[in-house]
């Protein structure tokens, strides 16, 4: 079996890396764990892959802010290579702390000279949370997760998700070019402008979301699962990532 | 050597000392060692012939602490009862604790009592280690570095044990005074409970959540006699390869340091640790931690230690090098080049680079083939690593400066040189046993208020404001989380999760403690405890066959005869129950003079604590449950008798009464048939929801049960399982050992009573009216009717 | 030039401040006449060799998010000693003592390193508390004990606003 090469990039601080691994496996990838230095050391490496993840954790602490000092290692020392892979059509998925992440490098929601025009600040509580949240899928850039359930339910895990973008007109392009992917429904547990929980770039190919999709591959991670109503489904965790790794959704 | 004058040691005279002068000695150098002890390290220096320098003390000091070598456990105890004569412990962690896990000798228990951590067996090729630690006194000083450093420290611990685990879950367990505590109650000195409580929280969150270790089991317990001395117990589970369980440092491997620099931090942490608390402790003791440094740490050597590239690991805790490095080589001896050692700064003294207790920091015993790939590996991701020394052959502990020897001990004096400590126990049976006079007295309307406010008991109510700020969900392992239900809606007994995620096998952690039953009757208050973590632990679907325990004590005054009498008769309980259920012990703490001065001035000692925390593995994941009602029209079993047992209950707590009665005994050997029939009842699917009974029994169970499956239940409190006739309010409210509430589906229910026979009674059945209804049967009288909304909210009470 | 700089990065206004806002919710029971809001700001004392093009790169690129945040370049403010019973704004700056573990700033230092800005000797951070207002300096001491810092780890400064404004206006 040969499927698609994912890399899941690594540094100080990353701690999702081995069950976002697992979930890509799941859905059919070769994941490789990769340490940012490895990447740095060596700029060919990336174009080897045909996925780059960016998983949840505190790089470097998320001192300054969440995911900045990660964002300008990317910003300033990979930019070009990062450049090419999304300009070829990769995929790049940025999970909380990745999300942050790509944000902060100005990968999403992506422009040109990679300035940043949303961000994600502290929540509205000022503290960390951690607990499960209903989502909507929106029909969005990201064709690739259309085959998808439209109501999510997936763990968040994180102190700095309040999506805020830098003024109305932001916000405006974002719905436009259908670049918002995920909101949160019901309760928004961040205070999340418009509730957003996930954007990507115009093209569809860059996506990153504050919950955690590896977090729902396998049915015993959900909270109800031994409700019986909760018996049967692929849950939507594993239909991300199929749909990422650009295999089927649903079964 | 160590004869002429050197700038860099200080000589201290103790070989001429009298026994005055040996005592000012050890206080003026923060060194807690007793008379007896000093007068051992003077003679043994006088057979040497010369005086010793401060790195022999201190190493002395440190490695001879309470904190380090369970004194008070390890000694001679002479305890005498009331009425029931005399008997002398020789060592009494040995003659009980350990006791247990000898005598039942299972063969999955791969490592006990002899490591950083217990070990048992998961599968055929990996083992699970667990260890709790605590960090009370520093946590007092300074909440958020106290605690910080406390979750650190025992990461260390699962990281150090064997070659290496691989951290897989925490759990936290804190008691504090309540935030309502009147400030006249608060000794001068003392943070505020307010202060205390939200900088530990914040302080195992931060670092726990950095390090990507779930946090999904716990609890917060609350009680006045903890004002000025919380406690901060934290435990991590790791994983672990079977051929990686057992150290062998060899002569010739080379002393490595890994992971953070050596400042002044801590120093004399161990021996502070065990002294009480007084006002004007030097900050040097307090230290914030640095997640991402350990995360790092560990990233590396996980890696190194999957190649195999050393041959001994250990980490920095208390007593930094001199505790790390002293055990490494204690079977071969070890040189050590203090020189070499990182600092974070300039200007430490030999002896202070010894003894700090810097975190993040591991000590690895490397053969020399190894150093350059070791090297590599820790230069591609940042992180230090040094050679400070060599491990030897002459069983010597020889420490050098620049090529001057600045320390020189034998290895047998430093680990066995120790006297062991003398101490008396003595035991009065504190209270008169129950009358009947003494029973709370209730208007029959009142049942229903006083169940709202025992779930509004900061002890009961959700602590989801703690845990949510913790992360109970990375690793993805999760399989039954600290709540049950999407909205988290009520609390699940343990936690089970899968540390490896490619198999269906699970873990399951739970925990028992319960310091009020300890003032009246602290053997069944241990009984208690071990029965709860188990009942826990069974709940889910445990199996108390595969399953063992940890003790951890938090004691007062182990001088005063009566607390170690009180810590004598816990020991017993633990031996008796721990042998009755089967179930080892593979590791424990202790800290002990954990007193406080009150406002007045006196000398107090905190409530009697032992937490037990219980880990167990379960083959299929799939056959666990929740406590969460799941289906109207299924009958509500109760297990388990109910006697009158409220000594030390919660209803009194919220009567606002003081505690008196008699405290819930444990039937071992019923309890034991009954938890491995319950297990067979889940494995065999008869089980919809299973919840155990604790602070405020029946009542608060069967509320908690249906709040959090969002169906209301009908039950007849007096079908329930009685030995004598008891009254309405000890039905309800009775905290009785042993005991579970269980949802079975009608079709289920024949096979359930048949394997549970005379041992369940059915109370009622899962209504679809979101009501609880408990009724007296016999006068045919409604109780307590409330809606789950109430309940709920009461429930939900932030305290 | 050598030198020891303060970058305070503050909330633009109009954003939330959780950590200001949760702070004044927390100290409501204390009913402080005068009171009506709490601001909270993170600041960074970098020491070094560093040009003012170099602290307002520093500041842009690594310490400041562009959506939400702002910053001002000061230099080190001395704590007045004057007694006042004066009602105005009071800014609490808290700092980790020296010897206790910053464990942000060794980030901080790798984040200037990545911007290709050697010069940075040592990098210390902080957080300042800005009470709209107080009764009296005598209120902010006490609420900088008692609240915000913890006297065996951190070092704290009390000063007023219009100290600050002051000060730079003399140094400028």
């Amino acid at each position: 079996m040969s499927g698609p090469r994912a890399m899941v990039l690594r540094t100080a601080g990353t701690n999702c890396d081995q069950e976002t691994s697992e979930a890509l496996r799941l859905a059919g990838a070769e994941p490789s764990v990769r340490h940012i230095n490895e990447v740095l050391a060596d700029k060919g490496l990336l174009a080897t892959f045909d996925v780059l993840v960016i998983p949840g954790g505190f790089s470097y602490g998320d001192d300054v802010a969440a995911g900045k000092i990660l964002a300008n290692e990317l910003r300033f020392k990979l930019v070009e290579a990062l450049d090419r892979f999304v300009a070829r059509g990769k995929r790049i998925i940025g999970i909380c702390n990745g999300f942050q992440v790509l944000v902060k490098a100005g990968f999403l929601p992506g422009s040109a000279d990679h300035s940043q025009t949303v961000t994600l600040a502290n929540n509205d509580s000022g503290q960390f949370q951690c607990h499960w949240v209903r989502l909507k899928r929106e029909k969005s850039a990201c064709e690739w997760l259309d085959d998808t359930a439209t109501r999510w339910e997936l763990p968040i895990a994180h102190g700095e998700g309040k999506f805020i973008p830098l003024d109305a007109k932001t916000l405006a392009t974002l719905e436009k070019r259908r670049q918002i992917v995920f909101r949160y429904s019901g309760i928004n547990p961040n205070g999340s402008i418009g509730a957003i929980a996930g954007i990507c770039n115009a093209k569809g190919n860059v996506i990153g979301l504050m919950p955690h999709p590896e977090r729902h591959v396998s049915i015993s991670q959900h909270p109800e699962w031994s409700r019986s109503q909760h018996k049967q489904k692929v849950p939507v965790g594993l239909q991300f990532f199929r749909g990422a790794v650009g295999l089927q959704t649903m079964d | 050597m160590l004869t002429k004058d050197s700038p860099l040691v200080q000589k201290i005279a103790i070989l001429k000392g009298s026994d005055s002068q040996l005592l000012e000695i050890s206080r003026k150098g923060l060194l807690s060692l007793n008379l007896q002890e000093m007068k051992v390290i003077q003679a043994y220096f006088k057979k040497l012939g010369r005086e010793p320098v401060d790195a022999e003390l201190e190493t002395l000091a440190q490695t001879w602490s309470e904190h380090c070598k369970h004194k008070t456990f390890g000694g001679v105890i002479e305890y005498e009862e009331e009425g029931r004569g005399s008997r002398v412990y020789d060592n009494l962690l040995k003659s009980t604790i350990m006791r247990v896990t000898e005598e039942l000798d299972r063969p999955w228990c791969w490592s006990t009592f002899r490591d950083n951590a217990g070990v048992i067996a998961f599968d055929e090729d990996w083992g699970i280690a667990f260890k709790v630690e605590t960090h009370n006194h520093p946590s007092a000083l300074e909440p958020y570095g106290g605690a910080g450093t406390g979750i650190g420290g025992v990461i260390r611990d699962i990281l150090g044990v064997g070659l290496g685990a691989k951290p897989v879950l925490n759990t936290d367990v804190f008691a504090f005074a309540p935030r309502s505590l009147s400030p006249k109650l608060i000794p001068k000195g003392v943070l505020p409970p307010q202060r205390i409580i939200n900088g530990v929280i914040a302080g195992v969150r931060d670092y726990g959540n950095r390090m990507g270790i779930p946090t999904a089991n716990g609890a917060v317990y609350f009680d006045e006699g903890y004002v000025a001395n919380p406690l901060v117990f934290c435990g991590t589970v790791g994983l672990i390869p079977k051929d990686k369980v057992e150290k062998s440092v060899q002569t010739g491997d080379l002393v490595v340091t890994l992971g953070g620099r050596t400042g002044r931090d801590g120093i004399h942490g161990a021996t502070f640790s065990s002294a009480a608390l007084e006002e004007g402790i030097t900050s040097s003791v307090v230290q914030i931690g640095h997640a991402i440094m350990e995360k790092r740490t560990m990233d590396v050597l996980l890696q190194a230690r999957d190649r195999g590239l050393y041959r001994g690991l250990t980490d920095c805790g208390a007593g930094g090098f001199s505790s790390a490095v002293g055990e490494l080589g204690a079977e071969t001896g070890v040189r050590v080049d203090l020189e070499k050692v990182p600092l974070k700064y300039h200007g430490l003294a030999p002896w202070e680079i010894w003894v700090s207790e810097s975190q993040e920091r591991m000590v690895l015993a490397v053969p020399p083939a190894n150093w350059l790939e070791l090297s590599e590996l820790c230069g591609s991701e940042g992180v230090e690593a040094t050679i400070i020394g060599q491990f030897t052959n002459d069983h010597q502990l020889n420490l050098r400066y620049e090529g001057e020897t600045v320390g020189l001990l034998d290895m047998e004096f430093v680990h066995e040189g120790m006297p062991r400590v003398h101490r008396k126990a003595a035991w009065y049976h504190p209270v008169a046993e129950p009358k009947s006079a003494k029973r709370p007295r209730f208007q029959q309307r009142d049942y229903g208020s006083t169940l709202l406010k025992l779930l509004a008991h900061p002890n009961i109510a959700a602590k989801k404001w703690v845990v949510r700020q913790y992360d109970h969900e990375v690793q993805g392992g999760s399989v039954i989380k600290p709540f049950a239900g999407f909205d988290q809606r009520g609390p699940n007994d343990a936690c089970v999760f899968r540390p490896r995620l490619d198999s269906i096998q699970g873990v399951v952690v739970s925990n028992g403690f319960n310091p009020s039953y300890g003032e009246l009757d602290p053997y069944w208050m241990a009984a208690c405890a071990i029965d709860e973590a188990l009942r826990n632990l069974v709940a889910v679907g445990g199996n108390i066959n595969h399953a063992a325990i940890l003790d951890n004590f938090c004691w007062g005054d182990s001088q005063d005869p009566r607390e170690l009498a009180a810590l004598v008769r816990a020991c017993q309980a633990c031996y008796d129950i721990a042998k009755g259920f089967g179930v080892p012990f593979i590791s424990g703490k202790d800290s002990f003079n954990n007193t406080w001065r009150d406002p007045n001035g006196k000398l107090r000692s905190i409530p009697r604590s032992l937490l037990i925390s219980a880990i167990g593995v379960i083959k299929d994941i799939t056959q666990t449950v929740t406590m969460d009602t799941k289906q109207p029209g299924d009958w509500i079993f109760l297990i388990g008798e109910t006697r009158e047992e409220l000594g030390g209950s919660h209803l009194w707590k919220v009567l606002d009464k003081p505690p008196q009665g008699t405290v819930p005994h444990v039937q071992v050997a019923k309890a034991r048939e009954c938890f491995e029939l319950l297990h067979q009842a889940i494995g065999k699917g008869f089980v919809r929801a299973c919840h155990d009974l604790s602070e405020g029994g029946v009542a608060v169970a069967a509320a908690e049960m249906a709040f959090g499956g969002e169906f209301g239940m009908d039950l007849d409190i007096h079908k329930a399982l009685v030995p004598h006739a008891i009254p309405d309010s000890a039905l309800l409210f009775s905290e009785s050992a042993s005991r579970f509430l269980v949802e079975v589906p009608p079709m289920a229910r024949p096979g359930f009573e048949a394997l549970l026979k005379g041992y369940c009674a059915a109370l009622g059945r899962v209504t679809k009216k979101r009501t609880l209804i408990l009724r007296n049967g016999r006068t045919r009288r409604i109780l307590l009717k409330q809606p789950l909304e109430r309940l709920r909210a009461a429930w939900e009470t932030i305290a | 030039m050598h030198g020891t700089y303060i970058i305070e990065v503050r909330h633009k206004a109009g954003v939330a401040d959780p950590v200001g806002r949760g702070l004044f919710e927390d100290l409501r029971s204390l009913r402080i006449e005068g009171l009506r809001r709490v601001a909270f700001s993170q600041l960074y004392r970098l020491a070094g060799d560093l040009r003012p093009e170099e602290r307002a790169r520093i500041a842009e690129d690594l310490l400041v998010d562009p959506v939400t945040q702002t910053f001002q370049d000061g230099s080190l403010v001395p704590q007045t000693a004057e007694k006042e019973k004066t009602r105005g704004t009071y800014i609490v700056d808290i700092w980790f003592k020296t010897g206790v573990t910053d464990v942000a700033s060794e980030s901080v230092i790798k984040g200037i390193r990545d911007l290709d800005i050697e010069s940075v000797s040592e990098v210390r951070t902080g957080f300042r508390y800005r009470f709209l207002e107080l009764p009296s300096r005598q209120t902010a001491e006490t609420l900088a004990v008692t609240v915000l810092s913890n006297p065996l780890v951190h070092d704290r400064f009390v000063n007023r606003e219009l100290d600050m404004a002051k000060t730079f206006a003399r140094r400028n």
